[in-house]
């Protein structure tokens, strides 16, 4: 024992004498401080180059008139007109109102299906872990993935879905088209997202749900409680700030969905699922309007931070409760 | 039995509404709320045109006076 101290004493005085006395004196001349900033020096620089830059860099972009396409072409400010013909534009208009609804019903059906299947998923009946994994499995797809199977899923002649409808109702399978048909295409752009993304919700409800102590439970149950009671009274607000973040991290993607919207009817048929990061693809890169579609991505993005913030506080006061 | 009832701080007391947290958070919420639901109305263009310059207005407003001492 006394050995192995003494080896290790010695291989530290080799070591302080192989270290220069001047990085020695360098190192210990730093405060705590710095060496803390030292540590998240390269996370904050890489968070300046790839999320700081581009915001001021599409700010400044924003008030231009420039085009990708033409990098050479006299770049000219134009002050805030890019701003001012998008908020009168009654296209950009439309496009938020589309994905407002696209935003609103596929947030309510995960939140519903997803508490829904924790709250089930947390009665440990026989196999439970089993079904959580195989609910789970959408959410590890990759979008461009599940868009493109989903696609033959809903063809009219081929695809299963419509032979499912066909069995549930007795509509005949080819006589509808959910990716063609103007009312029924954003429902099933709808359900896609709701099919992919619920588990995730359903993940995060189950963690608020396994987080309330039993002995709650118990104590209900002395004072007579009935299941229904226990459910509104302790099960609803013990899992509120955990349905409220998966609200919150599913709201601000939803606001930002692009790939599922461009690989299902991008955009179509018409412009009837036309979200506004398809408007604002078309913008930046069919029409080559960096510009206005800069200052359209900073309306954008000025609208979800609005609404995270909203929600932080919202968030705030329930965990206070 | 003595009722003693607690006073807020003195520097609390001292300062005016528009320069305590809690009542501006709350204002610059209701701001953002309105312009959010101006952006996603499917009403009137006016307010969908105005709507930017007010859900900015409640952010900044946010930013700010999240600063505040509580």
């Amino acid at each position: 024992m006394n050995n192995d101290t003494g080896m290790i004493d010695r291989a530290a005085t080799m070591a302080a004498k192989a270290t220069p006395p001047r990085l020695v004196r360098r190192v210990r001349g730093l405060s705590d401080k710095a060496i803390a900033w030292l540590f998240i020096a390269p996370t904050m620089l890489l968070l300046l180059v790839i999320n700081i830059f581009p915001l001021i860099w599409t700010i400044q972009l924003s008030f231009t008139n420039y085009r990708a396409n033409r990098p050479n072409a006299e770049v000219v400010n134009v002050g805030l007109r890019n701003y001012e013909r998008l908020l009168t534009d009654p296209d950009v208009w439309i496009a938020m109102q589309t994905t407002a609804q696209f935003v609103f019903w596929s947030i309510l059906l995960q939140t519903v299906i997803g508490f829904t299947l924790a709250y089930l998923i947390d009665r440990k009946f026989r196999g439970h872990a089993f079904w959580t994994t195989v609910i789970l499995i959408p959410m590890m797809l990759s979008p461009a993935v599940v868009g493109n199977f989903w696609r033959f899923l809903y063809q009219p002649q081929i695809g299963l879905f419509n032979y499912i409808v066909s069995f549930f109702t007795g509509i005949e399978p080819s006589s509808f088209e959910m990716l063609g048909s103007v009312s029924l295409a954003p429902w099933s752009i709808v359900i896609v997202d709701t099919w992919m993304w619920t588990p995730y919700v359903m993940l995060i409800c189950l963690a608020g749900l396994r987080s309330i102590p039993d002995y709650i439970y118990e104590a209900a149950e002395v004072d007579r409680a009935s299941p229904w009671r226990q459910f509104w009274s302790i099960t609803v607000p013990m899992a509120l700030p955990f349905i409220m973040l998966a609200v919150l991290f599913r709201g601000i993607e939803n606001f930002k969905m692009f790939d599922m919207v461009n690989l299902l009817t991008g955009g179509g048929p018409g412009s009837i699922t036309e979200v506004a990061s398809i408007t604002l693809k078309r913008q930046a890169f069919e029409a080559w309007r960096t510009g206005p579609s800069s200052a359209f991505a900073i309306i954008l993005f000025v609208a979800v931070f609005g609404l995270a913030n909203i929600y932080v506080k919202a968030l705030n006061r329930v965990k206070q409760r | 039995m003595s009722t003693t009832q607690t006073k807020p701080p003195e520097s609390l007391r001292k300062r005016p509404i528009y320069l305590r947290r809690g009542p501006m958070e709350n204002l610059a919420t209701a701001v953002i709320g309105l312009g959010f639901l101006m952006m996603f109305q499917p009403f009137a263009l006016a307010l969908y045109t105005w709507s930017f310059v007010t859900l900015l207005a409640g952010t900044v407003m946010f930013i700010v006076v999240s600063k505040f001492p509580e």
